[in-house]
């Protein structure tokens, strides 16, 4: 048998942990081996030993038994259920307070009909904005060269062929 | 859990739970008001006790924990005290010296031994009251064996000298 094992048990043995088969498989088999019914014997001493020191006699007889506290339990049975009641009343506050909260952040975040134009008329301006005054597909540009084909002749006139290219045509 | 039951618990398991109480404090008093408040728990939480392997052992994990705080405070009565009426020369020395090494265990192998020895616990009942695996309470419980054996056969001293 295994040292580890066997020491395992004869230490189980000695604590009175063993279950009665094992206990009698254990005890044959160490009435066959001497020096390991030796150990066995040591431990078992040795728990007798502190199990006389941990318990002498007549400990704990000193004094008697204090009678069942009604009133307290009965006051602890009704704090219980107060206190149980409390538990689901603020858990159930807390799922509506967390049901309120998501609800109104769905709301809010929902893609409603006037917020989508604002939005694309920002962007809009912002391309605007940032277009500058010299590029060439500046709008504000071609005005000006509108403007001053007006002033210098009269008869200009800005013609836009397509999206992409503008042109200025003479009137007069 | 109707107060009937809970009365039968106090009834067969309150003077084991007294007892232990009495010896974690050391103040009879203390672990009387101690034992009222264990089974004032059970009575706030009968689902628990409902539910627990080992009623026994939940209380005893109670006590245990009310103890626990009353600790700071309070001197932890370890182990008896020897008898001053029996004079020093008749008393065993072989006593002596696992008395002293029972005291100089760790808490955590001392607790569980006494547990096992003094309370009578099993070893579920003692994972149950301390909070530990079964596997833990069993090597815990060997380890304190084998120390005390080698303290007994006069082992530890020449180990320490060497």
């Amino acid at each position: 048998m295994n040292a580890e094992v066997l020491e395992r048990l004869m230490l189980d043995d000695a604590l009175g942990a063993l279950p009665p088969d094992t206990q009698a498989l254990l005890r044959g088999f160490l009435e066959l081996d001497h020096s390991t019914a030796g150990r066995a014997r040591e431990f078992a001493e040795t728990v007798s030993v502190a199990r006389r020191l941990l318990t002498p006699a007549g400990a704990g007889a000193e004094r008697p038994m204090p009678a069942f506290p009604a009133r307290r339990i009965r006051r602890a049975i009704w704090q219980g259920r107060g206190l149980r009641v409390m538990t689901r009343a603020a858990g159930a506050a807390a799922v509506l307070m967390i049901g309120v909260f998501v609800g109104a952040n769905l709301w809010s975040s929902a893609p409603v009909g006037s917020t989508q134009p604002a939005k694309t008329a920002v962007a809009i301006e912002n391309v605007a904005k940032e277009a500058s005054p010299d590029s060439i597909w500046s709008a504000e540009r071609w005005h000006e060269r509108s403007r001053q084909a007006r002033h210098a002749g009269g008869g200009a006139r800005l013609r836009w062929r397509s999206v992409l290219e503008p042109e200025l045509t003479d009137e007069s | 859990m109707r107060e009937l039951s809970l009365e039968q618990l106090y009834q067969q398991h309150g003077p084991h739970v007294l007892a232990y109480l009495r010896r974690r404090t050391g103040d009879v008093h203390r672990a009387e008001d101690l034992l009222q408040e264990t089974f004032a728990a059970a009575a706030r939480r009968p689902e628990r006790v409902r539910r627990a392997a080992s009623a026994r052992a939940w209380l005893f994990g109670i006590a245990r924990r009310m103890a626990l705080s009353l600790r700071r405070t309070r001197t932890w009565a370890a182990l008896p005290a020897r008898d001053q009426a029996v004079p020093a020369a008749q008393v065993d020395p072989r006593l002596e010296r696992l008395r002293e090494a029972i005291a100089g265990l760790p808490d955590s192998l001392r607790e569980t031994l006494e547990l096992r020895l003094r309370e009578e616990l099993s070893y579920e009942e003692i994972a149950t009251v301390l909070g530990i695996p079964v596997g833990t309470v069993r090597s815990r419980l060997h380890n304190a064996v084998r120390l005390l054996r080698r303290e007994l056969l006069g082992d530890g001293e020449q180990a320490r000298k060497s």
